[in-house]
């Protein structure tokens, strides 16, 4: 019956981001919530990193560009201002990219921008303005602010072992062998 | 107190200053603040040595002693934060090299060994060690940088005796001339009648006369101030640029001697700003953009305070010094779990708690794999649940469990984690030192034989069979 009605295109299947077993139908003309299709980063086959990933650096390195290209400005007010990049710029950059098959709205990059920021590489800032949102905000690529701490370059930060470790022990400082990699013993 | 820090109190103190003094360390941190005759009976060791022991710990500053009001008995107290500054030392050198030179810093080495001393006898010492190394260099230059650095709070007076009770000396301090060197200090009380010069006197009856003097030890506070504000100058340098960062560190150092744990720097006015600046390139209309901008970004190091004499602004310590401090935990665990993991970690911190589905929904990464990493990080302790239940019995599929992170907590894993490293480094090189003992000292005997046969010009046949007492093998594992 159901077989029936879909080759009539009166309806058709949708699969759920949930991943079920269990199909779902709906009218042939509604478009799916993304609350079940799970937005732009979900396909047929489920959440799809790789594409997340090819965003992410292409949105990174054209915020590098700007920001290399603005290195020869004496002010400094001036030379932050032209390492912006405005939320609609970075969005009509990726859809000329045309790496995406689905049309990625301004929200979708803006999220991918926020992953950026987590990861450290990118700042923002918004401006008040009477224009709509996605000119307001604004983003920078930045280097790391830190170098990496004395306790990181020891073999003793990065040791997965390091609470069973004691002199005498099975693990103990005497007989670690990431300590002797380290030394070169 | 944990106990890896007074594991690693026990090493340094043991590698500075022995062993018996090292047991009766142990003991006082073990016990908490004890009586000179518990510590005898906790310590395996005959009394004088504990009281030579207790001495000596007293005049490196690791011990205190405290008269109880109310049972009126003397107890002697250590604290491991006093001992574990030892380890900062060389650090402390170093800085004191950079803005003293050499002199400066044979000064402030001198006063961390010996702890406390007068300052004829550190003036006599340093030249003493100054002239062993074949420079000239003559005692007012000592005198005076040692004026400097009183001045500047980097060494300061010690309480005095000011009266004697039955149990034990009662110290007392004047705040006001903590940091001055009065002409008392220079020269004995005795000797300003009569006109002699130090340098002729022996050392036993300069002995006698500095006796009544007061000592002087270093201000660790101080030192501990210049090496935030340097971190606070590289943080700006890495954030804005070279400018910005001198104009931090001229903003600190005009505001030098404010109480260490102020929250900003006093107000200065962007002129006087550019006045003090090293380098005479920037112009003050640079400056004052500079310090716009700056104040102006939302998470920044410098805020303006107010608009007299053309705008007024201050160094924000304790935000710059927060934003340090979770900087260097996101470092870690990027180099400890990888830099997905940073992406939550950072995620988690930003937006405070966070459901398992938000994260994923945020950080945009595969479910299992985010799955598989906050569980490995929340092994370790640097994010935690919290549990909200939504019903009155805490029935597990009823409550909600947020992830989040407490920063101070894994402030205080890292730091535990760097003390443990310390520690296993230090046990790791005495274990090597003792397993190539006997390496080492072939080696030594072999390079003073031939010496001797090189002064009495043997043959190289003889010179070569010496050589060859040591196989490639160990002269290998010697390099190593």
């Amino acid at each position: 019956m159901l077989k029936n009605l879909e080759s009539k295109k009166l309806i058709k299947a949708v699969t759920s981001v949930n991943q079920s077993k269990r199909k779902l139908y709906m009218l042939y003309n509604l478009t799916p919530d993304s609350s079940i299709t799970g937005g732009a980063w979900y396909s047929a086959d489920g959440f799809e990193s790789e594409f997340v990933d090819v965003l992410n650096q292409q949105c990174y390195r054209f915020l590098k560009e700007k920001a290399d290209g603005a290195t020869n400005v004496e002010n400094p007010i001036a030379k932050r201002n032209m390492q912006y990049a405005s939320l609609l710029q970075v969005q009509k950059y990726i859809t000329e990219l045309g790496i995406s098959k689905v049309a990625l709205k301004v929200d979708d990059i803006e999220k991918i921008l926020q992953t950026l920021i987590y990861d450290g590489k990118v700042e923002s800032t918004i401006q008040a303005s009477s224009r709509p949102a996605a000119e307001c905000k604004f983003y920078r690529a930045v280097d790391s602010l830190l170098p990496s701490t004395g306790l990181m370059r020891t073999p003793c930060g990065i040791c997965p072992v390091h609470r069973n470790c004691y002199p005498g022990g099975e693990v103990s400082p005497e007989t670690c062998v990431y300590m002797t990699d380290w030394l070169n013993l | 107190m944990s106990s890896i820090e007074i594991d690693l109190s026990r090493e340094l103190s043991s590698e500075l200053y022995g062993s018996i003094t090292t047991d009766t360390l142990v003991a006082l941190l073990h016990n908490g603040p004890s009586t000179l005759r518990e510590i005898i009976h906790k310590v395996k060791l005959k009394p004088s040595e504990v009281k030579k022991s207790l001495c000596v710990l007293i005049h490196q500053h690791i011990v205190n002693y405290e008269v109880n009001n109310v049972d009126g008995v003397c107890r002697y107290k250590a604290n491991t934060s006093n001992v574990l500054l030892r380890a900062r030392f060389p650090r402390y050198a170093m800085l004191i090299q950079r803005l003293y030179q050499e002199t400066g810093e044979l000064i402030i080495e001198e006063l961390l060994m010996k702890g406390e001393i007068t300052i004829p006898q550190l003036i006599n010492n340093v030249h003493t060690r100054v002239v062993n190394e074949g420079n000239n260099n003559d005692r007012e230059k000592i005198k005076q940088t040692l004026i400097d650095l009183v001045q500047t709070h980097f060494i300061r007076r010690c309480p005095y005796v000011s009266s004697t009770t039955d149990v034990a000396p009662v110290l007392d301090s004047q705040c006001d001339v903590d940091f001055v060197v009065k002409p008392t200090d220079l020269t004995p009380m005795e000797e300003r009648g009569v006109k002699r010069k130090i340098d002729d006197s022996t050392d036993e009856q300069l002995q006698n006369r500095v006796n009544d003097m007061s000592h002087w030890y270093i201000n660790p506070d101080r030192f501990h101030q210049s090496l935030r504000d340097e971190l606070v100058v590289v943080f700006t340098t890495k954030r804005y640029g070279p400018i910005a960062g001198e104009i931090v560190a001229t903003m600190l150092r005009l505001s030098v001697n404010t109480v260490f744990h102020a929250e900003t720097t006093e107000a200065l006015n962007a002129a006087r700003i550019h006045k003090g600046l090293p380098t005479t390139t920037t112009t003050s209309n640079l400056v004052l953009t500079y310090l716009n901008m700056m104040a102006g970004d939302s998470n920044a190091v410098v805020t303006k305070t107010g608009e007299e004499a053309g705008g007024m602004y201050a160094v924000k310590i304790k935000d710059a010094v927060l934003a340090v401090v979770r900087e260097t935990l996101v470092g870690i665990v990027m180099e400890r779990f990888g830099s997905k993991s940073t992406r939550l970690f950072r995620l988690i911190l930003d937006k405070g708690a966070l459901d398992q589905k938000q994260i994923e929904e945020f950080a945009l990464l595969a479910p299992k794999e985010a799955k598989h990493m906050l569980y490995q990080m929340f092994a370790e302790f640097y994010i935690y649940l919290r549990e909200i239940p939504r019903t009155s019995d805490y029935a597990p599929n009823r409550t909600a469990y947020y992830y989040a992170v407490d920063l101070q907590k894994v402030a205080r894993l890292a730091l535990d984690l760097s003390y443990k490293s310390m520690m296993n480094l230090m046990l790791r090189r005495k274990h090597e030192t003792l397993e190539n003992k006997r390496l080492l000292e072939q080696s030594s005997r072999i390079d003073a034989i031939l010496e001797q046969l090189a002064e009495e010009r043997a043959d190289q046949e003889q010179i070569q069979e010496i050589r060859n007492y040591m196989t490639p093998t160990e002269k290998q594992q010697l390099e190593c």
